[in-house]
Formats: C-alpha cells, structure tokens, sequence
C-alpha cells in the first residue's frame, strides 16, 4: 500500500513572464521505506514537489494522501500540527534553531509533541549518536562545520520517527566528505529504521545512492 | 524551564546590542517618568502639606461661614465624644481641634498683626511640631503667663527672642477683649513664608483662655490616611458622623485655586511624559520591526516544522518582555534612588525661582515624592508600551507562511 500517493497534482504560480506551470499534472505512489531521488535541472519543479508533498505549499489542483488522509484539504492549523507528527523535514541550508545546542535541536519536535525529556533526551542522543555527533550534544550551530549541522538536522528530522523525511537539496552545501558521511547516515537510517526518505536532488553523488529515481522536466515526469 | 522560555530567553543574547539598546529605552524612559513625576507631585504634596496639613486641614469641620475668614464667632461647642468617634476611624489618621483668632502683637519696640493659633499639643503628632521648632522648646517652666511660640519670621519681625515678654490684644470671642502677656516660647519655622510672618501658637487651652472661647472649637482639622481622597472622604464622613451646627469641607473645596495650579502644572508633565513615551515607542518599534525582519527566515522555517505559530508569538512576547522586565529594573532602580536621595536632600531654589515661590506662600524646596503609585503606573505603562510595539513581530508570526516565496 502507498505511503503517499499524488493524484494529478498541478502548481501554477504567476509571474511578471506570465504563469508558471512548476508542477504538471503529477500523479505517483511512495510506499513506505523507499529511499527516492527527486531529480531534474534548476527550475525543474523538485522542490515545489516537496514542498507539496510536505503540506507546506498547497497546489492549485489535484489530491495528496499521504496514509490515504488528503491533506490538501487541510486547514493551516491542522496542517501544521500534521507535519509535526508525520513529517520530518531536511532543508538545504540546515536551518538549525541558532540559540539551541545540538541535543535540543535534536529532541525539538519531539518536545513540541509532549514527551517526556528523560524519552527525548535518549532519544536524541541515539540519533546523535548515530550521526556521529554525540560529542557535540551542547554545541550550538555556530559552533559546528556545515556538514555537522546538517547531520544535526537529520538527526531532528528523524527523531520523532516520522511516517517520512523530506530533503531538499540537503548536500547542496556540503563538500565531498561530509556528503558520503551524510548519505551513509541516511541510508543506514532508512534500512536500520524503515524510514522512507525523499530527495530533492542534482547532485549525482546522493542520485547513485538512490534506490529509486524521478526524473523532472519541466514540472513532469520523465 | 519551558521551551519558549529557554528560547527567549537565549534570544535576548543572540543580538546582545539590540537588546541593549531595547533594555536600555525601556530603563531611560522609566527612570525618566519616576524621577519627573516624582519631583512634580513631590512639589505638590509639599505645597499641600505645608499649606494645608499643619494649618488649614486636609479636611476641616466648622461653622459653614468659618472658613476663609476664621472668625472666633463662628466658633462651635466642643463635643469630645464625636471626636472620640472619628479618631477611631480607621480612615483617620489625625483629628486636631483648633482655635484661631486675629490680635496686634507687640514688643517693646514693634508691633505686627498676628494670626494667633490654639494648639493642643498634647494631642496633635508631636512630631510635626517637634520638626518645626527652630529654638526654645514645647514645656517652658511658666506659671503665670501664656506661652506662645512665634513663627520665625514674626519673631524677627517684632525682634523678639526666647524668654522675650510681647503683648496680645485683639478680639476675644463674642465682643470680649484677647488680651494678655505673652512670653516667647519658641520659634518655628513652618514653611509657609506668609504663616511664618503671621503665626503666634498657643496651646489649645491657653487660647480659649486668651479669646474668651471657654468649651469652644474654632474648626477641627482631620488628616486621612490616603489624603490624595480627602474630598470623597470628607463627604462621606459628613454624612456619616454628622456634628451640630458644623459643615465638612475638603481642602480641594476650600482651596480651589491650589487645586487648579496643581491639575494645570501637572498636565503639562502629562504632556511632557507623553511626548518621551511616544518617542521612546517609535525606538522600540524600531527594534522589534529589525528583529521581526531578522527571524523571518527562521519564523517560516520552524512553522514548516510543525511549530504553531502562538508557540513562536509566545517566545517573541516572553523575549520583549524580559528586556522590558530588566529594563524596567534598572528605571526603577535608577529613578527611585534618585528620588530618594533627592527626598532626603531636597534640592533649594535660589534667586528669583525662591522670591516667586515664597510670594505665592510655600518654601523653595523640592523634595521629590516617594509614592509607589508613581513607580508602579509608569512601569505599567511601559510594559504596555513594550507589549504593543511587540505586536510587530508577532504580526510577522501569523503572516508567515511555511515557505520563503
């Protein structure tokens, strides 16, 4: 059965050239554990997709189910408090809450849902753990490389075992090394965890280590 | 410590200048407000209580005709009992009956026109006289003359001096005769300028003797705890403690020309406060429009976490308020150990400024007020002034949108 499921799914936003066809009348199925790659050239459309599969961005027509709830009905409020529970997002600038260590960063969406900080705590340091940054627990942001707070932010994004995790461009920003660091994690995540992990991509280092790729051109798939 | 709290509160060290500049408006504007307020209604309360407290009463009972004359004839029957009833009034602090009279004073050289004051110093707050007393003392060993303490200036004038013998002649009560030796007792100093060149005490008993006015009042002045309420209190102990042939009046009533000096003069420190906050929330606007504009990014980013938008206005409230807190803190600080130094050594006018406030009667001195009311009003009002401007970035909260567009 179908994790997410999109259903003819169009994206037009206005512009001064005129409309913008971002997304075309995308239909596909993510069943759950998949590790996908997103791929296509700028402009191709790979992060208005994300960003409607994660609800942050609504479309102008079309269905999204994800565990067959459409969420493109939902109101904002209800949307919101939906992401915090189902979705884990990585963003391509890290986007690390500046003024909360690592741990805290880590353990954030799980405090936002109510559990308890004994949970949380173990919790994140597991998954800190697992990316190799235990030893930076009380480090802020500021006091990490690029590389070390992207796999912070993967660490957040997976801390609350989300139903799947959503990467935007997410070693777009990263040199070669802290890129398979990342890419290792990811994947080891996903088979030790089960959770499905989407990309949006070019870079062809994270496109080879995926287990199933999509191809965008000019808002559809090729 | 709650998360949003955690938040704000590390979010006040993040732009450490910013908040600063904040903190230290919020400080400015607050020490600013207590300091000149704080002298303003220092200034008035003084001005009352040298015109009214001792003299005059903040509320007076006595005949509906008695007052601003003071005629002796329009004394009233003594009634201890009533008085008895009001000095159990936990609304009152004070209750002082008092006789009063007009007579031509003379030494042996000079005479002057004197308003001479019966006392019962038994019974009054010694320490109001005791405060006052510039020489001599209040048990002068007489057994057959009347005691009489001058005010400074009357003394001077009649250049008469402790231990000096002067002469008392003026009306008594009901066409009698208020004539009598008078040995100087003491002199005061009253803070009243005009009083001092006109003020002869005498205690109470001695003054019914010297007019004639046997088991008489001329007025009996009260003094109420919240004295800032004497003209509701006064109406409504005239209705509660109804004494014969006597009306209740408040010195608002009485005086209503220092009344209108006072609203007038205080407006004018409304208006200044007013343009210092308005000034001080445009700044602090200024502040919370940069932060507002900084954490955009971030704003958007947390929502599309899942974070509720009241969880991130919440942090932003708690932040605005803390800076506002500490910089209260410090106003307050600031601003009340100057008025207290300032209570304790009150600053003296010179020159001019000290001529034209003694011609309209009261002492060049400023001594700022200490009432927590000022304090707490301004504080209030500062708060309220950081909660509005941080309106601005909790606006920003609800207008962002999951996405950068």
């Amino acid at each position: 059965m179908s994790l997410i499921r999109l259903e003819n799914l169009n994206k037009i936003y206005a512009s001064q050239a005129g409309n913008v066809h971002a997304i075309n009348n995308i239909s596909s199925d993510f069943k759950a554990g998949e590790f996908t790659s997103i791929v296509g050239p700028s402009g191709c459309g790979k992060t208005t997709l994300l960003n409607a599969i994660g609800g942050l961005d609504k479309p102008n027509s079309g269905k999204i189910w994800i565990d067959n709830t459409d969420i493109t009905s939902m109101g904002d409020k209800v949307l919101i408090d939906f992401r915090l529970r189902n979705i884990g997002f990585v963003f391509q600038a890290y986007n690390l809450i500046p003024v909360l260590t690592a741990l805290e960063n880590t353990t954030f969406i799980l405090e936002l849902q109510g559990a308890e900080k004994k949970v949380r705590n173990e919790r994140g340091m597991e998954l800190l753990k697992a990316v190799g940054l235990e030893d930076k627990a009380n480090s802020r942001p500021n006091q990490l490389s690029g590389g070390q707070q992207q796999r912070v932010a993967v660490a957040r994004a997976l801390a609350s075992r989300p139903r799947f995790v959503l990467a935007d461009e997410p070693t777009a920003n990263l040199d070669s090394k802290s890129t398979e660091t990342l890419l290792d994690i990811m994947a080891e995540l996903n088979s030790k965890e089960g959770t499905t992990f989407i990309f949006s991509t070019h870079d062809q280092r994270v496109i080879d280590r995926a287990r199933r790729i999509i191809c965008l051109e000019d808002g559809r798939i090729k | 410590m709650s998360l949003s709290l955690t938040m704000a509160w590390r979010n006040i060290g993040r732009n450490r200048r910013r908040s600063a500049i904040t903190g230290s408006a919020v400080a400015f504007a607050l020490f600013f407000a207590i300091s000149l307020r704080s002298f303003q209604l220092g200034i008035y309360e003084h001005m009352v209580d040298t015109l009214v407290g001792g003299i005059s009463g903040y509320i007076q009972v006595s005949d509906s005709a008695y007052w601003p004359a003071q005629n002796i004839d329009l004394a009233i029957p003594e009634n201890p009992q009533w008085k008895k009833t009001l000095e159990n009034d936990n609304r009152i602090k004070s209750v002082r009956p008092r006789l009063t009279g007009f007579a031509l004073l003379s030494s042996e050289k000079e005479s002057s026109v004197a308003q001479w004051i019966g006392v019962d110093f038994e019974q009054e707050d010694t320490a109001f006289w005791k405060n006052r007393l510039r020489s001599g003392n209040f048990n002068p060993n007489l057994k057959k003359n009347i005691p009489v303490w001058l005010g400074k200036r009357l003394a001077e004038g009649l250049n008469v001096d402790v231990g000096d013998t002067i002469v008392g002649l003026g009306q008594g009560y009901q066409g009698g005769m208020a004539n009598d030796l008078l040995i100087v007792a003491g002199t005061l100093a009253l803070g009243n300028p005009e009083l001092e060149k006109r003020a002869a005490v005498l205690r109470f008993n001695d003054a019914q003797e010297f007019s004639g006015a046997y088991g008489m009042w001329g007025s009996v002045l009260i003094t109420p705890y919240q004295k800032e309420k004497s003209l509701s209190l006064s109406s409504q102990l005239s209705s509660e403690l109804k004494l014969e042939g006597a009306s209740w009046s408040s010195w608002e009533e009485r005086m209503p020309e220092l009344k209108q000096i006072i609203q007038a003069d205080s407006a004018g420190g409304v208006v200044v406060l007013f343009i210092l906050y308005t000034v001080i929330s445009f700044g602090l606007l200024g502040t919370m429009i940069m932060l507002a504009s900084e954490r955009r990014r971030e704003f958007t980013m947390q929502i599309a976490l899942g974070v509720k938008r009241s969880v991130l206005a919440k942090v932003v409230l708690i932040e605005a308020l803390l800076v506002g807190a500490f910089g209260s803190v410090f106003g307050i600080i600031l601003g009340r150990s100057l008025a207290y130094y300032l209570h304790l050594n009150p600053p003296r006018l010179l020159g001019d400024a000290a001529l034209a406030m003694e011609n309209m009667g009261w002492e060049p001195v400023l001594p700022p007020s200490l009432d927590w009311s000022i304090t707490f009003t301004h504080t209030a009002i500062v708060i309220c002034i950081v909660l509005l401007v941080s309106l601005w970035p909790v606006l920003t909260v609800y207008k962002s949108s999951a996405i950068n567009r």
